[in-house]
């Protein structure tokens, strides 16, 4: 009997955060412009695939598609290369002011951006970075934030390892190849998938640095569709195909991405 | 208040920009040539129609000058964000469209190109007084109008009806609508919406203007706690005690299900009020003039096109501004987007839709707000004044008084 409630509240749970996505999905089929007064208006009585239509209707959709993997991929794989030579490094090696400098860097997380927004678009305007992908690209090359994710699950790990492979003859390069790199893997991956929901779904600085349409990603694409009073089944169907990379991304990692967040002691 | 902070400082950055950026309030300047960029926004949901729209004005600014227009459709969100980092790193639009409230903190720190000195021989008498409102400071043009919006009653007929009242025959004054909200009352209806926790504009404001006061002058001068302020309190307080506006009206951001279940005699809507009804088609509705008390007066915003100061081709950009404000391009751009046309003579585009058409006859009577700089500012403060106000912690008198000290503190700084 005890049982039978505990599913109940899990299955109660379990519908109260499906809901929304629910919600999202069949609301994408649906040709509504407005929220209705009727609770359950989401439902399609009669499905249409009008709002993918719409959305797809002339490719620019597809070109967003690309400028999103373009501004997340190589930041993502960047990130977890990075960040984790500096997450050995700083947790690892000794050298003068090691600390000192690191949390310099992790002060530097206390800095709103959207302090930093003006001098930044300053510098990128003086480039000629402004609607181009170095804009949105090489900020987010490393970030402290995954250097120190790294830099914790390294303090974790014995420093036998590392000595070990010292007294077998291997230099810092092998060492941090063949073994930091592989026990580290959780972590990495835990940074990518931080990584690539972070530069997926930023809105604000894209919608700061670009302003041609084709250069547009997914996120302010889709803000460039909806009128001011905005289209109920067009965001739900945005934010459909906006969702799906982001959810693949965590259904194939999430083993690592809850092992790398509790070994590197961030629960 | 992060936001404002944020804005404040774009705002403060962009005073030092305009410092160093050519002065071209002199006169008109340069010719007309080379290549703009203007920054627009998706009006409706419906990207094709729109791209369809701009290539047609553009087009009749490329057949008359030898120009080229770049038109940049850019997203809602954190426009003033985008457009002020733009602006203060002077890598922004020429042209860009703007509300009233943002015109006056734009052109008071000389983020905005004078227009005036463009203007001779073009054909200003036409637009409608009230949309030339909101593009000027200080006496100074920054901005033509392109569009302005009028909120007014919609009427349910079915609880009018109820009420024993006639639809043809609608209330035009204070005293008129207090009979009919007696009547809706004992029927069991609420009379109207009022929702405390949304925009001044479509609350207070309204009834101020309509009792004949103000809430700031772009001098300053503070007027809220005038004859016609503390009326506007009371007739609001009066309401909320006779049970006339819904319980949630302190905090309410909206209160369309009670409208929608037929449970309101009359709401405050707009365009997108009338759309929604006649795509739902659930409720029979008859649209009322803006009421008076000693003036008729309703809210409505203005959109408007401007040329900012530190644009390297004005003489362009303003030619643009004229060019897409002209009556031809203003039925072009509302018959799209379904506004109301700030030019009288554009109004035509309506002939055969009667609603729209009568609301298009009610945007003389608009205001748009509290044109000055201070004027978002502002607004959260009266706010807090007006719903101390209808929780009984101060009488109206006391809310005016507090609300104008409010104001004069911001508007001091």
């Amino acid at each position: 009997m005890k049982k039978f409630f505990t599913y109940i509240l899990l299955f109660i749970l379990t519908f109260s955060f499906l809901l929304p996505f629910l919600i999202m999905v069949l609301g994408s089929f649906k040709e509504v412009e407005y929220v209705l007064l009727d609770p359950f208006f989401w439902i399609p009585n009669d499905p249409s695939i009008a709002n993918y239509t719409y959305i797809f209707r002339d490719g620019i959709f597809l070109r967003w598609i690309l400028n999103s993997v373009i501004i997340t991929i190589i930041p993502v794989f960047s990130q977890m290369f990075l960040c984790a030579v500096l997450g050995y490094i700083f947790a690892k090696k000794k050298f003068p002011g090691r600390e000192a400098i690191f949390w310099t860097f992790m002060a530097v997380i206390m800095i709103p951006q959207q302090l930093l927004i003006i001098p930044k678009y300053i510098m990128f305007a003086q480039f000629g970075w402004i609607n181009t992908y170095w804009a949105l690209i090489v900020p987010e090359l490393w970030g402290i934030m995954g250097v120190f994710l790294i830099r914790q699950y390294l303090q974790g790990i014995p420093n036998d390892f590392e000595e070990a492979a010292y007294i077998d003859g291997a230099n810092d390069i092998q060492i941090f190849f063949k073994i930091i790199l592989p026990l580290s893997i959780p972590v990495v991956a835990t940074v990518g998938t931080f990584s690539f929901i972070s530069n997926w779904n930023d809105l604000f600085q894209p919608l700061i640095y670009m302003t041609e349409e084709k250069m547009f990603p997914v996120t302010v694409g889709l803000a460039s569709l909806l009128g001011k009073e905005g289209n109920f089944g067009v965001e739900m169907t945005g934010s459909t195909l906006s969702f799906i990379p982001t959810f693949l991304i965590f259904l194939f990692f999430q083993r690592y991405f809850t092992e790398g967040i509790q070994m590197s002691g961030l629960k | 208040m992060k936001k404002i902070s944020f804005l404040t400082l774009l705002l403060v950055i962009g005073l030092v920009v305009a410092g160093c950026s050519n002065d071209t309030s002199g006169g008109a300047e340069g010719e007309v040539g080379g290549e703009i960029t203007v920054w627009a926004h998706p009006f409706t949901g419906d990207a094709e129609k729109e791209e369809e729209m701009w290539d047609k004005i553009s087009t009749s600014f490329q057949e008359e000058y030898d120009a080229e227009v770049n038109i940049e459709i850019i997203p809602w969100a954190n426009r003033d964000q985008k457009i002020l980092t733009a602006l203060a790193a002077n890598n922004g639009p020429d042209v860009f469209y703007a509300i009233p409230d943002q015109m006056p903190q734009y052109a008071d720190v000389g983020m905005l190109l004078e227009l005036d000195p463009y203007l001779e021989g073009y054909d200003m008498d036409d637009f409608v007084d009230s949309a030339l409102v909101s593009t000027t400071w200080k006496d100074k043009l920054y901005g033509l109008p392109i569009l302005q919006s009028v909120d007014t009653l919609f009427y349910n007929k079915s609880v009018i009806e109820a009420i024993g009242e006639d639809p043809e025959n609608l209330p035009e004054t204070w005293k008129e609508f207090e009979a009919w909200a007696v009547k809706a009352k004992e029927q069991g209806f609420y009379a109207t919406s009022f929702q405390g926790g949304g925009s001044m504009n479509n609350t207070l404001y309204p009834y101020i203007w309509q009792a004949g006061g103000d809430i700031v002058s772009a001098d300053n001068e503070v007027l809220i706690n005038g004859e016609g302020g503390v009326e506007a309190f009371s007739f609001i307080n009066k309401m909320y005690k006779n049970g006339w506006i819904p319980e949630d009206s302190v905090t309410a951001m909206e209160q369309n299900a009670l409208w929608e279940d037929g449970q309101m005699l009359a709401i405050l809507g707009s365009g997108n009020t009338l759309a929604n009804l006649q795509n739902k088609g659930k409720i029979d509705f008859v649209i009322g003039p803006p009421l008076k008390n000693k003036k008729q007066a309703a809210y409505g915003t203005t959109g408007m096109f401007v040329v900012p100061s530190n644009t390297d081709n004005p003489a362009t950009a303003a030619e643009f501004v004229k060019t897409l404000t002209n009556a031809e391009n203003q039925r072009t751009f509302n018959k799209v987007t379904q506004y109301i046309p700030a030019r009288e003579s554009s109004k035509d585009i309506f002939d055969e839709q009667p609603f729209l058409s009568q609301l298009a006859s009610y945007t003389q009577y608009t205001l748009p707000g509290v044109i000055n700089p201070k004027g978002r500012d502002i607004m959260p403060m009266i706010q807090a004044q007006l719903q101390a106000m209808l929780e009984g912690d101060v009488t109206p008198q006391e809310a005016a008084d507090a609300a104008a000290e409010a104001i004069e503190g911001a508007v001091s700084q």
